[in-house]
């Protein structure tokens, strides 16, 4: 694939988010290893409480309202640790070169401000521009959203507009200042499913247009196939499997993997029930030993309850930390 | 009130309700919050032009004619130097209004600048600050405004002080809890994920969700500062004689109290139906703007 001669634009290396609760350390995220090639889109796959969004949160340096904290680990971007920048750097670089857009497009918006002065206020943080200016540029950002009666808009409040059109609101707000990063943390699931297709549809296009990278957190696969270049799949605050989406949908290597994609309907199909991986996502308190999957995987052998498996990489790339894949290959157990 | 806006799309004009026009609505159907309304721009008037329009000045003395009842001369009667009642009582608005509009102002302003900053940055910030309040809250209101105005002196620049120093703790715990509420909230961090400041999240994102709280607390509290600022005088640590200020001339009134209780009951009244037309539109207000009587 060509992407894999794009360079790296954001390097998250070994990284721990801890969450220091009066009831105990959670470890939310335990050693993360993604990395977002330039100009393509990487999905972020889990259940809830995999450590996805927390994992955006972390790259956002948005955890100071949480008890959360990165302990350990580096998030390279642009060659520049940005967990050692000062909090005045970090704040530059949100929004004018890593923006971020919501789960909730209904809550996201300030019920109290006009729309417009809400994405005029993104360009001028970044940006020496006069007030007069800056609406020009909202306007035509409005414009690519596709957003029908531009100019009125820029006077109303989120409340005379539907979840859709909101979506469409922070996606310029998130864009306006040409971000080199864009994380949506699970952009559609509030939104139904005519919507999610235009909502998609939309950030294709502008990826394109302005030329930004996309870190895509869902738990939906239909949209990880629909959208993304690479995959990267959470369990439990580490990485599980790590692919190019063909690879993912193809030639799956994860139990875990393979439990999410079975528990997918598929069009023409007729069954009367549709798999799912039994039992829940453990809770972070009570890990258990070894696999942290273990329990609830089919395949498990005796080593997974015992000993956790260390990410197992196939000569074409494709990254799985799984104990059948080592032996699979022929490795020693 | 709506906002007329022409529809592009099928060149109909449609009516859009802006929030503020809701809330004039809302706030035009309640009958007596209207009638309070109503009577505090009238008081405001009498405020600005009372010097102007009363029959007699307030230190026009006159010996032949006092401790007289209400006629038509005197409306309200004279008091024990023959003062016209009326005229004093008009002429007091003045006082009362300032004092009750600074103090709570700068109340209002100093607590929540304290509240938004002890509720944004938590930590020992906020402990300090609102261990401060607690203590504040300790003191009946009336006891600590005795204390401090015996520290600065009598006067009614002082009872301002005073009076302010005691609205800002509420408004500083209203403000707090305010903003410990929104600043959790999914837009503050988008405001944040954009790279908004800290200063302008408070500004443009925290401020204006507890605003209509404050304006409530506010209008409240005018009522509140008006009888303390009154009782002050009454206890002679506030206006001092002659001026016309309602609770100075309450205090000289109740030597009277028997034989001729007119000279207490009008700036008595006048206090009454002040504070209450205050603590109503207070109430009309809240309705109004609470969202969680919306309709």
């Amino acid at each position: 694939m060509t992407e894999n001669k794009a360079k790296n634009i954001l390097e998250i290396k070994n990284m721990h988010t801890y969450f220091f609760t009066d009831n105990g350390v959670v470890k939310s995220v335990d050693g993360v290893d993604i990395t977002l090639k330039e100009g393509s889109t990487l999905g972020i796959v889990g259940e809830s409480g995999s450590g996805k969004s927390v994992t955006a949160l972390s790259v956002m340096n948005l955890l100071m309202e949480t008890k959360g904290r990165v302990v350990e680990g580096e998030i390279i971007f642009d060659g520049k640790d940005i967990l050692k920048l000062s909090n005045e750097d970090q704040r530059k670089l949100r929004g004018g070169e890593i923006a971020m857009i919501f789960q909730e497009p209904m809550t996201s918006l300030n019920p109290v401000l006009k729309i417009g002065d809400q994405i005029t206020e993104a360009i001028l943080l970044h940006t020496k521009t006069t007030k007069a200016e800056a609406k020009i540029k909202v306007l035509d950002m409005l414009n690519k959203i596709n957003i029908p009666r531009a100019e009125r808009i820029m006077n109303e409040y989120p409340f005379q507009l539907s979840g859709g059109q909101r979506q469409r609101i922070m996606i310029a707000m998130a864009l306006v200042c040409n971000p080199k990063i864009l994380i949506a943390d699970e952009p559609t699931t509030a939104l139904d499913v005519t919507i999610q297709a235009q909502i998609l549809e939309l950030m294709k296009e502008l990826k394109d247009m302005i030329g930004t990278s996309i870190m895509f957190i869902t738990h939906d696969l239909g949209v990880v196939a629909e959208v993304c270049d690479e995959v990267v799949v959470m369990y439990c605050g580490k990485v599980v499997e790590s692919a190019d989406v063909y690879s993912i949908f193809e030639n799956t290597k994860h139990p875990y993997t393979k439990g999410l994609l079975a528990s997918i309907p598929k069009l023409g199909e007729h069954i009367e029930r549709l798999e799912s991986i039994p039992g829940n996502v453990p809770n972070p308190k009570h890990m258990p030993k070894g696999c942290k999957f273990s329990p609830r995987c089919k395949e498990a052998i005796s080593i997974c309850t015992e000993k956790e498996p260390e990410f197992f990489e196939y000569p074409d790339g494709h990254k799985s930390r799984c104990w059948l894949c080592k032996k699979e290959y022929g490795g020693e157990l | 009130m709506e906002l007329e806006v022409k529809n592009e799309e099928n060149g109909e004009l449609d009516k859009i309700r802006t929030p503020l026009a809701q809330f004039i609505r809302k706030f035009s159907r309640q009958k007596t919050a209207m009638v309070a309304l109503v009577f505090i721009v009238f008081i405001v008037l009498l405020a600005i032009f009372g010097s102007m329009i009363v029959p007699y000045g307030i230190e026009a003395f006159d010996y032949s004619a006092i401790t007289k009842g209400p006629s038509a001369t005197h409306f309200f009667g004279t008091d024990e130097f023959g003062r016209d009642i009326f005229s004093r009582v008009v002429c007091g608005t003045k006082i009362s209004l300032i004092v009750g509009l600074f103090s709570v102002t700068i109340g209002a302003i100093c607590g929540t600048f304290l509240g938004l900053i002890s509720g944004y940055y938590g930590g020992i910030l906020d402990s300090v600050i609102m261990r401060i309040c607690d203590t504040l809250f300790a003191f009946p209101g009336i006891i600590l405004a005795i204390g401090i105005v015996a520290i600065l002196g009598p006067g009614v620049g002082n009872v301002i002080i005073a009076v302010a120093v005691f609205s800002t703790p509420t408004f500083a715990r209203l403000v707090r809890s305010s903003t410990l509420g929104v600043k959790k909230s999914v837009f503050v961090q988008a405001a944040r994920s954009i790279g908004t400041s800290d200063f302008g999240i408070l500004i443009h994102h925290i401020l204006p969700s507890a605003l209509p709280n404050i304006i409530v607390q506010y209008t409240m509290t005018i009522g509140t500062s008006i009888i303390t600022a009154s009782s002050l005088s009454f206890l002679g640590m506030g206006a001092q004689p002659p001026t016309a200020e309602w609770g100075l001339m309450l205090s000289n009134g109740r030597s009277y109290m028997m034989m001729y209780p007119y000279i207490a009951f009008f700036p008595g009244f006048a206090i009454f139906l002040t504070v209450l037309s205050f603590n109503l539109l207070g109430d009309g207000l809240r309705d109004a703007l609470d969202p969680k009587l919306n309709d």
